[in-house]
């Protein structure tokens, strides 16, 4: 615990204390992780900041609260509130009545038929400028199923070998334990210490189209895609439209609570699959390893150009393990697969299966085995639409 | 009189060939007077490593660095053991050639400094650069939690060793992945972004003393244009300085068509962001 000489303190009223302190639990409110620690760090910069300007203590402050880009951009706003009483207030959710949510805002009260309905400033939101942009939120009854579905299909995932070595095993002799157990027999190895390659944790990568098209699915995608984060194992979350957007510490972190639009500013609507994947080859292609599992989870309606789409799947399908492709529209008899991203996609995909809803991914983990990686060369690969 | 002291910092920082802004002079005079390390995050090529040496430059001290890769342990990041040396001590003994004498083979004779203890062994306190922290494993992070908040190294052989004065630490990360949250809580945090259009514009006269004011800023403006296009490989402050350099280099008293033509090379790394600016137009970035 860290300690604070409070000889610093004397030139600080209670009151500027008080406020400090009371900033903590403000900002947890807010998605901030910070407790005392922060608190006591942030009163030490206090003790070195000059309090009567406001631009000092903001930007002290900021360096001791804030702890990612997200936390970086939404403090400026919350210390204004907080600090100088400034800036818009939107803690109190606001309880909508059907009628008001359908415009007419003088319709009498409602009456107990019908149930009041919670609308969170997270909520869906759409501009036609903007096309159709919605918030992520997972399906809070349904965490535990899909985690228990998704602890399953971990057991599919074969766990190469690390680069780490562990005791025992037959794969190398460790010079470094042979060379040290020696000296206890006059430096001379009598005694060979074996080591091996620990199995490595798994690495899934999961992509989730949440152009308009998909809204309806995705709250079941943001769930799978939250109880993947909580498995042991390496997992990226993206998320992406006409572009792509890294989510992983938001689906980690706010996936129940809802991730607002403000956090996917920077994704418009429509859905252009091949620019996506090219920026998650260029921008985090050191993600993408050898013995990495991709998840796309798209209805595969995509307004981009066809050959990007191809070419990135297969320098894509080239440079991971496996790649399973879940269309939540597969389960509807009366669809086909024959869409030109969907077209363009089939031949660099291992399993492309529905999945839609919890039953469906109990089926396709359960019954399909959909990561059990096939023995056969990557490229070309056999389309395997079982389900189709 | 804090201001006067981070505008001080922030001038040393220039006379370094660094240019700061507030915040992050704010920051960084913060980190040295609470001893806390500083996690500098942001796009690449913005200038975090530059910091550092900045910072070492400034303070006068050594730059020691760590760069962090997959796989990088406590043997290569802490200290080891120099076995072969303490083989032939213990033969030696056992020969009878040092007096029959069972030796000590863990003191410091045989043990091997890596850059974190050599960081706290070092006087006067250097400056640590921990380089892309983000880029080692999750147990090498582990392993860096005792060292961030005691500055203090624990050596089961021989016990802790603690910096009298603790260096300046910095880290750097790009975000291919997400560090621990036990990580961020023991440092200040400062998203470092790409400069401002003035800013930037400093930045090349510091750097390129050659080129025109109007060429600078010109070329920050261009080069702000250009990362707004989402190329896979936007320009990031090396090369905007490197354009500098080569506009310089042709003697060009401002930039036309023809001479960004010819220097597109310098600011543009991948062929589908050359294909992309072709097809905008050369125009955008000479008239930007």
């Amino acid at each position: 615990m860290e300690r604070l000489d409070l000889s610093g303190l004397t030139g600080m009223t209670a009151a500027v204390i008080r406020q400090v302190r009371e900033f903590t639990p403000f900002l947890r409110k807010h998605g901030f992780r910070v407790g005392t620690p922060e608190t006591l760090t942030a009163l030490r910069c206090l003790t070195e900041a000059d309090l009567s300007m406001p631009e000092e203590l903001f930007l002290a402050l900021r360096s001791v609260y804030a702890r990612s880009p997200a936390e970086w951009a939404s403090f400026p706003h919350l210390f204004k509130r907080h600090f100088l009483n400034q800036g818009t207030r939107l803690e109190e959710k606001k309880r909508v009545q059907a009628e008001e949510r359908s415009g007419n805002s003088r319709s009498p009260t409602v009456t107990q038929d019908h149930p009041p309905i919670l609308s969170f400033a997270m909520q869906p939101g759409s501009s036609p400028s903007q096309g159709e942009r919605y918030a992520l939120q997972a399906d809070p009854s349904r965490l535990r199923a899909v985690l228990a579905v998704s602890k399953r299909a971990l057991r599919q995932f074969d766990s190469p070998p690390g680069r780490r070595f562990r005791r025992g095993g037959r794969d190398r002799v460790n010079l470094r334990a042979t060379m040290r157990g020696s000296v206890r027999y006059v430096g001379e190895p009598l005694r060979l210490h074996w080591q091996q390659y620990r199995p490595d944790r798994p690495s899934v990568m999961i992509l989730i189209d949440i152009s308009g098209s998909m809204k309806e699915y995705a709250p079941f995608m943001t769930t799978l895609a939250w109880s993947f984060t909580r498995l042991r194992l390496r997992c990226e979350v993206f998320v992406f439209s006409t572009r792509l957007k890294r989510v992983t510490h938001l689906v980690a972190r706010k996936a129940i609570q809802g991730i607002p639009v403000s956090e996917l500013a920077e994704l418009k609507g429509g859905t252009r699959i091949g620019e996506a994947l090219e920026e998650l080859l260029y921008k985090y292609g050191g993600l993408l390893r050898r013995h990495t599992f991709v998840i796309i989870a798209s209805d595969g309606f995509d307004a981009g150009h066809p050959e990007r789409l191809r070419s990135a799947l297969r320098t894509l399908s080239e440079r991971v393990r496996h790649v399973v492709w879940l269309n939540p529209l597969l389960g509807d008899p009366e669809y086909e697969p024959i869409s030109s991203g969907m077209s363009a996609a089939m031949p660099y995909i291992h399993r492309l299966v529905d999945v839609h809803d919890l039953e469906s991914w109990r089926q396709a983990v359960e019954e399909s085995q959909i990561f059990q990686p096939s023995s056969v060369p990557v490229t070309p690969l056999s389309v395997r639409t079982q389900d189709v | 009189m804090v201001d006067d002291r981070v505008e001080k910092l922030r001038k040393h920082l220039q006379d370094a060939k660094y240019v700061a802004d507030e915040g992050l002079a704010m920051v960084l005079y913060l980190a040295q007077r609470l001893n806390r390390p500083l996690l500098l995050e942001g796009p690449a090529g913005v200038g975090k490593t530059e910091l550092a040496k900045a910072v070492s430059v400034v303070r006068g001290v050594e730059l020691i660095r760590l760069q962090c890769y997959e796989g990088l342990d406590a043997a290569h990041a802490l200290y080891d053991w120099d076995y072969p040396k303490q083989l032939l001590l213990t033969r030696a003994a056992f020969s009878g050639e040092a007096g029959g004498k069972a030796p000590d083979i863990y003191t410091d004779r045989f043990l091997i400094e890596r850059p974190l203890l050599r960081a706290l062994k070092t006087k006067p306190a250097p400056v640590l650069l921990i380089d892309e922290v983000d880029r080692a494993d999750e147990e090498f992070e582990a392993l860096l939690l005792e060292f961030l908040s005691e500055f203090q190294i624990t050596i089961p052989e021989r016990g802790s060793y603690r910096a009298e004065v603790p260096p300046t630490v910095i880290l750097t990360s790009n975000r291919t992945r997400d560090l621990s949250d036990a990580l961020r809580r023991r440092c200040l945090y400062y998203w470092l972004d790409y400069p401002s259009v003035e800013q930037e514009a400093a930045i090349i006269a510091l750097h390129v003393p050659d080129v025109a004011p109007t060429v600078a800023r010109q070329i920050a403006r261009a080069v702000r244009r250009l990362r707004k296009w989402s190329l896979l490989k936007p320009p990031g402050l090396a090369e905007s300085i490197d354009w500098a350099r080569a506009v310089a280099e042709l003697a060009a008293g401002e930039l036309d068509e023809s001479v960004t033509r010819l220097t597109l090379g310098c600011l543009l790394k991948t062929q589908e962001d050359m294909e992309l600016v072709r097809e905008k137009g050369l125009a955008l970035l000479w008239n930007a």
